[in-house]
């Protein structure tokens, strides 16, 4: 379970995110809709734990753990994941000695025993065939010359690899065509579980068709200022956000 | 130049009357006067402006002693294997016990005091010809001091089956000495061969070593070359190194800076027949106040040629690294291509890195770039990694050996390559978290 509590954070002394309260109960799906500029991904970049931001007010738990309290890497390992917009490029890294890194410095976090090199491949084609990716791309660089497409299968693919409880999803959906969004869709939908939660960042209904989620949240300038089912994305994707921009605009 | 210290050279001089007469006799002469014109070196030279030999000029240097004993287990870090063929100094004297290379077929392997000695026509026109030593107090020193080392002539059709390794062990003693290294290479038309050459030493007494070497190259040449730098934490190691390479051949030279107070390397290449290429590349790791000095200078002589430089300095703590890369395009040299760079990542706020590329040229049809950066390691890659689970030491780790991979992946004896990777990730700071395969 996942619980953001009067959440507050700027960059550069600007207030982004002005007191966010979400809570999204394991086995369920949010999604958090929004205009351009009204801090979603901001929010994901808050969770994951980029030092750029800074965290002013309010707090962040998962399964009862301080999230605020952990670096990036111990969030990874009590169970946070979050899917890049823009999946960084490390040229020099192999996707899997990278990939293995990661997996056994989570693993020996959570006490697990490491993943030798056998276990470790027989879990990559399980969890590759997942979203349709080509292993061969693991020999790669980190995200080295991948098409948009495959940038973001490899993000749900990791995410499958790492086991995590609570996915944030931050803007999966953009530069995906038709297809590709059918994929990435697909592995998320098996990802889904009792023991998971789902943050689903979008700007668009069209992912939504495919991700159904449980409960959509709107935000602008930094506050979720409406929460409704599934057909409050139907009705944003007929009337845009600006109704309901104007509605909350903030008094200067 | 300027004339720093009378003190060293009062002592190089009676140094130079210590070795017996012989066939290389007026070479030592010559390379005295010169060293004797210029004088020691000071930061007010060009090309010492940042290496800071003051406290070497106030050094006593002597010879060693002939009589130290080296056990192969000794040895054994710094070998890369023991299948590969390789010829032992110790303190710069040869260890015929250590060493195991033999000639073999089209390729001679000898000890220069052999050739000095029974052979001295095969160094015509060849030992000291292209290592230039009048503009250089450290080769002209080294040269004025030279009476061993390596010369191998592989002949012209002929290829080297193996790598030779040529491996310059330093122990030094209670008085600081200094030693001289000298291989010479020289490779027929369409031959091709590997040589690599380690300097190391597992000590804290003072050393300067001044290791010279020279490669020729013929026609249709296939020429690697690769120097090892592994010093002890009181040698000054001062290289210096001259390709000289004929129609379409490629040369390359690749210089791995890991250990030492001061590590200088003079590289010069001449491309002399067209078509031509000229590979110089450079790994270097600072830690501690290290000071990595490269100097290069690539000669265009004729035109089709092309030359790549490629130099990577990772500094950390107060380590230093200057750079400065020469590319001279001579006249009617056209169609010359010559790319250099030089990337150095700054570890600490005390790291400190120095680009000085220059260009000379005089011919109007080239293509000649140079580029240069220095920067932290990217906060980006660094948050990505992060967010995946991999902890800062063990990321940044990741992020240093990928830059310096680079270089790496283009060393192509398997054994050098792997030693450098090794020797790289004990020195980072996150060695423990990374797990040593893929």
């Amino acid at each position: 379970m996942l619980e953001i509590k009067n959440l507050h954070a700027s960059i550069d002394d600007t207030p982004i995110l002005r007191g966010i309260d979400l809570t999204i109960d394991n086995g369920q799906v949010h999604s958090l809709m929004g205009p351009n500029g009204s801090g979603k991904s901001t929010l994901a970049k808050v969770l994951a734990g980029d030092e750029a931001y800074e965290v002013t007010e309010g707090s962040i738990l998962l399964d009862g753990v301080d999230l605020l309290e952990l670096d990036p890497h111990e969030r990874s390992a009590a169970g946070l994941f979050m899917a890049f917009q823009y999946p960084v490029e490390i040229p020099g890294v192999t996707m899997k000695y990278f990939l293995r890194t990661a997996i056994n410095s989570v693993r020996k976090y959570r006490e697990q025993p490491e993943l030798d090199a056998y276990e470790f491949l027989s879990l990559v084609k399980e969890r590759a065939a997942m979203v349709e990716l080509d292993t061969d791309l693991l020999d790669r660089p980190v995200n080295g010359g991948f098409s948009g497409g495959e940038k973001k299968r490899a993000e749900i693919f990791q995410m499958a690899m790492l086991e995590p409880t609570a996915c944030i999803l931050d803007e999966t959906d953009s530069g995906l065509d038709i297809d590709a969004l059918r994929i990435v869709a697909d592995g998320v939908n098996k990802m889904r579980g009792d023991n998971r939660s789902f943050l689903v960042i979008t700007h668009y209904q069209r992912l939504l068709s495919y991700i159904v989620p449980d409960v959509v949240h709107v935000l602008v300038d930094g506050r979720i200022v409406r929460t409704g089912g599934k057909d409050l994305a139907l009705e944003l994707e007929e009337h845009g956000y600006a109704p309901i921009e104007s509605e909350h605009a903030v008094d200067a | 130049m300027s004339t720093m210290t009378t003190a060293p050279q009062t002592n190089l001089a009676s140094r130079l009357q210590d070795i017996p007469e012989d066939a290389i006799t007026s070479l030592r002469l010559k390379a005295h006067e010169s060293m004797t014109t210029m004088g020691w070196p000071s930061m007010r030279d060009e090309a010492w402006r940042y290496t800071d030999t003051r406290t070497i000029a106030g050094t006593e240097f002597s010879s060693a002693n002939a009589d130290v004993t080296v056990e192969l287990d000794q040895l054994e870090p710094y070998m890369l294997g023991h299948d590969m063929p390789r010829i032992v100094f110790v303190d710069g004297i040869h260890q015929p016990g250590l060493s195991t290379a033999k000639s073999s077929k089209g390729v001679q392997i000898d000890r220069l005091a052999d050739v000095i000695a029974n052979t001295p026509d095969r160094l015509k026109g060849r030992l000291a010809a292209h290592a230039e030593w009048s503009d250089d107090p450290a080769n002209a020193f080294s040269t004025m001091m030279l009476t061993d080392g390596v010369m191998v002539e592989i002949a012209a059709g002929a290829s080297m089956e193996t790598p030779l390794h040529v491996i310059y062990l330093s122990s030094g003693g209670d008085q600081p000495i200094s030693v001289h290294p000298r291989i010479l290479v020289v490779a027929g038309d369409k031959s091709t061969g590997t040589v690599i050459e380690t300097h190391a030493g597992n000590t804290d007494n003072t050393i300067l070593n001044a290791p010279v070497t020279e490669l020729i190259a013929g026609d249709d040449v296939n020429l690697d070359h690769y120097r090892m730098v592994r010093e002890g934490s009181n040698t000054w190691h001062l290289g210096d190194l001259a390709m000289n390479q004929g129609d379409s051949s490629e040369v390359s030279s690749c210089v791995l800076a890991f250990d030492g107070p001061l590590i200088r390397s003079r590289m010069r290449a001449t491309l002399a027949g067209e078509h031509g290429n000229a590979i110089l590349h450079g790994l270097a790791l600072g830690n501690g106040s290290r000071h990595v000095e490269n100097l290069l200078r690539v000669n265009h002589m004729v035109p089709n040629c092309r030359s790549r430089e490629e130099f990577k300095h990772v500094l950390d703590d107060k380590s230093s690294a200057a750079f400065t890369g020469r590319i001279y395009v001579a006249e009617g040299a056209q169609k010359t291509d010559a790319v250099q760079t030089n990337r150095n990542l700054v570890l600490t706020k005390y790291g400190k890195a120095i680009a000085r590329p220059q260009l000379e040229i005089y011919a109007d049809d080239v293509k000649c770039t140079h580029g240069a950066t220095t920067g932290e390691l990217d906060p980006e890659a660094l948050f990505y990694l992060q967010a995946r689970g991999v902890p800062t030491s063990a990321a940044r780790g990741m992020l240093i050996q990928a830059f310096a991979g680079e270089i790496l992946d283009d060393v192509r004896p398997q054994a050098l390559r792997e030693q450098a990777m090794i020797l790289l990730r004990d020195r980072l700071p996150a060695a423990e978290h990374l797990a040593l395969t893929d």
